[in-house]
C-alpha cells in the first residue's frame, strides 16, 4: 500500500522543506528551462549575457579611465567585480518575486511544490552569473590583473549566503506578490535604492569616510549584501589601497583584513540568511494553497 | 494486492471569497482602508467519500455545482479550508484547458516542464516521451509553440502526457469533449486499459453517456455538497429527473411571467402528460414482445384549455440510451386537436423489428413551429423485446444469406444495414397515430 500523501488546510514546515529536497530534479530542469527561454529566436543565443557584460565592461573602460577619470586604477574592473554579485541578487529577486504570477498557468493546473518556482528563478539567475564571472576573469587576464589567490575559498561561504538570501526573499515576495501585485514593481524601486547603498560604486572605504564625516553611526556590514560583494571585491579586484596621482597618502578601498574576516562575515550573512529562507518557506506556506484561487 | 482507499476525502469543504472587484494594488487597499467587502461563498461544503484503489467513479452535477473545485482539491492544487484529503499513489491531473502549459515553449519542452511536475526524472521522460507523441499523433507539431496549437490538440498533448507517466490515480475533468471522435475513442481505450491496471480514476462529465461507459459508480454534485452516490446508471437517472424538474420549474416561471399571451391561467402549463402505455395487442403476455410484433403506445395528456397546435413527440431508446427511433405527429401527418380535460394519442407500430433489448419511452408536447416545450417526461414507461436469435446492433430482421452469383437477389431484396443513427425516422415501421377522447 503507497504510503498517505495529505491534502489539508496546513502541511508542517518540515514535510514542505522535504518536499522541496526532493524536488531538486524539478529545480534544475526548470533552471534549464528558464535559460533556454530567455534567449529562445536570438542568434547569438546564449552568448548574450557575456556580450552584455563585455560591452558594459568597455563603455565604464572608457568613461571612467579615459573621459572621466575617476583616479581609481582599473575602474572598470572594481566597478565589475561588485556588479556581478549585485547583478545575480538582483535578477534573482525580480524575476523571483514575478515567479508565481509568471507562471500563474502551471500553478493554477499542476500539483507541485510551488517553492520550486522562486528558487529556480534564483537558479537561472546563478547560471548567468557564471557567464558574467567568466568575462570580468577574461578581461582581468586580458588587463594582466591577477585576482587574490589566497583569498578565492572565501568566494565559496560567500556566493552561499547570496544564494541562500536571494532564495528567501524570492519566496516571500513571490508569495506576497500573488495578494499585492505592487510588489513587483516596489522591488524594482527597492533594488535601486539599495544598490546605492551597497559598496559597487563608490568603494567601501569611501562610503565609511563619508559617513563618518557627517558622525552617522550605521551598522553597515549588517546588510549580509555588503560582505558578499565586499567578498568579491577583495578576490577579484584585489587592490586594497592605491596612491593617487600627485599625493602621497595611500586610500583605502577595501577593508584591510585577512581571509578569515571576510569568511565570517560571510558566514554571519549565511546564518542570518537561513533563518530569512525557513521564515519565507512557513509563509509561502502557510499563503500558498490559496494561490490557485488567487491568480 | 489488497484493495484500499485510494482516495479519501473526509469533510471537504471550501470558502470563496467573492470580491465585487479583485483589488491587487496597495492603492485599492489605501481607497478602501480595512477590510475589503466580500462575499464568502462555500463551493464546496462536508463533502466525505472513499475511493476504492482501482474504482472509476464519475463526478456530475450542474455547471457552477463544485466539480472542477471539488478536483482541485483532490488533486492538491486547492486547499481545502475544511477537512482533508488522503492521497495514496502518484496522483496525475487533467484539468479544464491547458494542463499546465507555457505558451512560448514547445510541445517537446512542455512534454518535459508537464512530466517533471508531475513528478517525473528526465531520464523517464526522454524513456516515454516517444510514447506521448505517438499518443497524441503530434509528431508534426511537436517542435512548434504550444500557442499555435488548436484547443484539441492542447487537449491530445496534455491527456497524453497525464496518462503516460503511469499514474495510480488519475484526475480528468471534462476535457474529452473537445477531441475530436477517433481521439476519444483512443482516450477511452486507454482509461479501460488503465482500469485494467489498476488506476484509480476520477472524472468529471457532462455526458450521461461516457459516465455509464466508464464508471460503474457516480457522484452528484449539487450547490456544492454531495447529493448522490451510488451505481452509475441511478445517479445519472437522479440527475436527469433533477434537472427535468428545474426546467419545468423555469418553464412553469417563465410561462408566469408571460402571464397573458392567453394561454389559460397564468403558472398552469396547458397541456401536460398525465402518463404512457405500452401494449401489446396480439402477444400472449405483457411483460415482453416479440421482435417483429404490434406495438402501441398510448400517451395520456390532460390538457388545461382546449389546443390545436399541440405536437406529440415520441422518442424510443435502448438500453446504452441510444435513439432507435424518433418520431412526431408532425412528421406523421396526423394534427390532434385536444380537447380540455383528459385524453390520449396512441402510436400503433405494426411491426417493430427491434433487436432484444430494454426500450425506454420517452415523450413530449410541443407547440407547432415554435420551441416552446409544453411538457416533457423522460423515460416515462419502458418495455422489453424479445428476438428469438440474438442479433448485435439494433434491429432484428430476417436476413437472407448466400453465396452470391449474379441470380443472387441484390442488396435492395434483403436488408444489408442496420440503422443506427440516433434520431433517424426508420423507414420500416410506419407507426400511425390516432387520437381521441376516452
Ligand atoms: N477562484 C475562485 N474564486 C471565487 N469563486 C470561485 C473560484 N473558483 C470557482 N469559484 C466558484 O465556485 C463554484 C464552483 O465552481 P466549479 O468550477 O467547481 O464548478 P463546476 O462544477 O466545475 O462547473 P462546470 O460544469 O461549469 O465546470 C462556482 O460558483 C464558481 O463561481
Ligand atoms: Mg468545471
Amino acid at each position: 500500500m503507497p504510503p498517505v500523501r495529505v491534502v489539508a488546510a496546513n502541511v508542517g514546515l518540515w514535510q514542505r522543506t522535504r518536499r522541496l529536497l526532493r524536488s531538486r530534479e524539478l529545480v534544475s530542469f526548470l533552471v534549464r528551462t528558464q535559460v533556454k527561454v530567455r534567449y529562445k529566436n536570438s542568434v547569438l543565443g546564449i552568448l548574450w549575457s557575456m556580450l552584455n557584460p563585455a560591452m558594459m565592461i568597455g563603455i565604464y573602460y572608457l568613461v571612467f579611465a579615459v573621459i572621466l577619470p575617476s583616479g581609481v586604477p582599473l575602474f572598470a574592473v572594481y566597478l565589475f567585480s561588485g556588479l556581478v554579485v549585485w547583478n545575480l541578487f538582483s535578477t534573482a529577486i525580480m524575476t523571483g518575486t514575478s515567479a508565481m504570477v509568471s507562471n500563474a498557468g502551471i500553478v493554477k493546473k499542476v500539483a507541485f511544490s510551488r517553492e520550486v518556482l522562486p528558487i529556480s528563478a534564483v537558479g537561472a539567475s546563478l547560471v548567468f552569473f557564471f557567464f558574467q564571472f567568466i568575462v570580468v576573469l577574461i578581461v582581468e587576464a586580458a588587463m594582466r590583473h591577477s585576482p587574490a589567490w589566497g583569498y578565492v575559498w572565501v568566494l565559496i561561504p560567500a556566493l552561499a549566503a547570496l544564494l541562500v538570501l536571494s532564495a528567501a526573499l524570492s519566496l516571500l515576495l513571490s508569495a506576497v506578490n500573488v495578494y499585492l501585485r505592487d510588489v513587483q514593481h516596489l522591488v524594482e524601486v527597492f533594488i535601486f535604492l539599495w544598490m546605492w547603498l551597497v559598496p559597487i560604486i563608490y568603494p567601501y572605504e569611501a562610503h565609511v569616510a563619508v559617513f563618518e564625516r557627517y558622525h552617522i553611526q550605521i551598522p553597515y556590514l549588517m546588510d549580509p549584501v555588503v560582505p558578499i560583494v565586499l567578498t568579491f571585491q577583495r578576490v577579484l579586484y584585489a587592490i586594497v589601497k592605491y596612491v593617487p596621482k600627485g599625493s602621497a597618502k595611500p586610500v583605502a578601498l577595501l577593508p584591510v583584513h585577512g581571509p578569515l574576516w571576510y569568511c565570517s562575515l560571510d558566514l554571519g550573512a549565511l546564518a542570518g540568511s537561513l533563518v530569512l529562507f525557513f521564515i519565507g518557506l512557513y509563509v509561502f506556506g502557510r499563503i500558498e494553497g490559496d494561490f490557485a484561487e488567487e491568480l | 494486492m489488497d484493495a484500499y482507499h485510494a482516495i479519501e476525502v473526509a469533510g471537504v469543504s471550501k470558502k470563496f471569497k467573492l470580491f465585487s472587484e479583485k483589488s491587487t494594488t496597495i492603492m485599492d487597499r489605501f481607497v478602501h482602508p480595512g477590510r475589503r467587502p466580500y462575499r464568502e461563498f462555500w463551493a464546496l461544503q462536508g463533502i466525505e467519500f472513499v475511493v476504492e484503489q482501482g474504482d472509476q467513479v464519475a463526478v456530475v452535477g450542474k455547471n457552477g455545482s463544485g466539480k472542477s473545485t471539488l478536483l482541485k482539491c483532490i488533486a492538491g492544487i486547492l486547499r481545502p479550508t475544511e477537512g482533508e484529503v488522503r492521497l495514496r499513489g502518484s496522483v496525475s491531473s487533467l484539468l479544464e484547458l491547458g494542463a499546465g502549459f507555457q505558451p512560448e515553449l514547445t510541445g517537446r519542452e512542455n512534454i518535459f516542464l508537464n512530466a517533471s511536475l508531475l513528478g517525473l526524472s528526465q531520464r523517464e521522460v526522454t524513456r516515454r516521451f516517444d510514447d506521448i507523441v505517438a499518443f497524441a499523433e503530434l509528431e508534426q507539431f511537436i517542435d512548434n509553440q504550444v500557442k499555435y496549437y488548436s484547443s484539441g490538440m492542447y487537449v491530445r498533448l496534455g491527456f497524453a502526457v497525464a496518462i503516460n507517466v503511469s499514474p495510480d490515480i488519475l484526475i480528468v475533468d471534462e476535457v474529452l469533449a473537445v477531441g475530436d471522435e477517433s481521439f476519444q475513442h483512443k482516450c477511452l481505450d486507454a482509461i479501460k486499459a488503465m482500469q485494467e491496471e489498476g488506476v484509480t480514476l476520477l472524472f468529471v462529465t457532462h455526458s450521461p453517456d461516457l459516465a455509464q461507459k466508464v464508471c460503474e459508480r457516480a457522484i452528484l454534485l449539487e450547490g456544492g455538497s454531495m447529493t448522490f452516490d451510488g451505481p452509475a446508471g441511478e445517479v445519472m437517472l437522479a440527475y436527469h429527473e433533477r434537472l427535468r424538474e428545474e426546467e419545468m420549474e423555469s418553464a412553469r416561471l417563465a410561462a408566469a411571467q408571460a402571464g397573458g399571451d392567453g394561454s389559460g391561467s397564468p403558472g398552469v402549463t396547458p397541456i401536460r402528460i398525465a402518463g404512457a402505455a405500452v401494449e401489446y395487442p396480439g402477444s400472449e403476455t405483457s411483460q415482453a414482445m416479440m421482435s417483429g410484433g404490434t406495438c402501441r403506445i398510448a400517451v395520456e395528456y390532460e390538457a388545461a384549455q382546449s389546443l390545436d397546435d399541440a405536437v406529440f413527440v415520441l422518442d424510443i431508446r435502448n438500453h446504452d440510451n441510444v435513439t432507435v427511433l424518433n418520431t412526431n405527429t408532425d412528421l406523421l401527418g396526423f394534427f390532434p386537436e385536444c380537447a380540455e380535460g383528459v385524453g390520449r394519442v396512441g402510436f400503433t407500430f405494426e411491426s417493430l423489428p427491434l433487436a432484444q433489448d430494454a426500450y425506454s419511452v420517452s415523450v413530449a408536447i410541443q407547440k407547432r413551429t415554435t420551441d416552446r416545450r409544453y411538457d416533457a417526461r423522460e423515460q416515462l414507461a419502458s418495455f422489453s423485446v424479445a428476438a428469438p436469435s440474438t442479433p448485435f446492433g439494433v434491429l432484428s430482421v430476417p436476413v437472407a444469406v448466400d453465396m452470391g452469383g449474379r441470380d443472387a437477389p441484390g442488396p435492395a431484396g434483403g436488408v444489408s444495414t442496420v440503422e443506427t443513427v440516433p434520431g433517424a425516422v426508420t423507414s420500416g415501421p410506419v407507426p400511425v397515430a390516432k387520437a381521441g377522447g376516452r
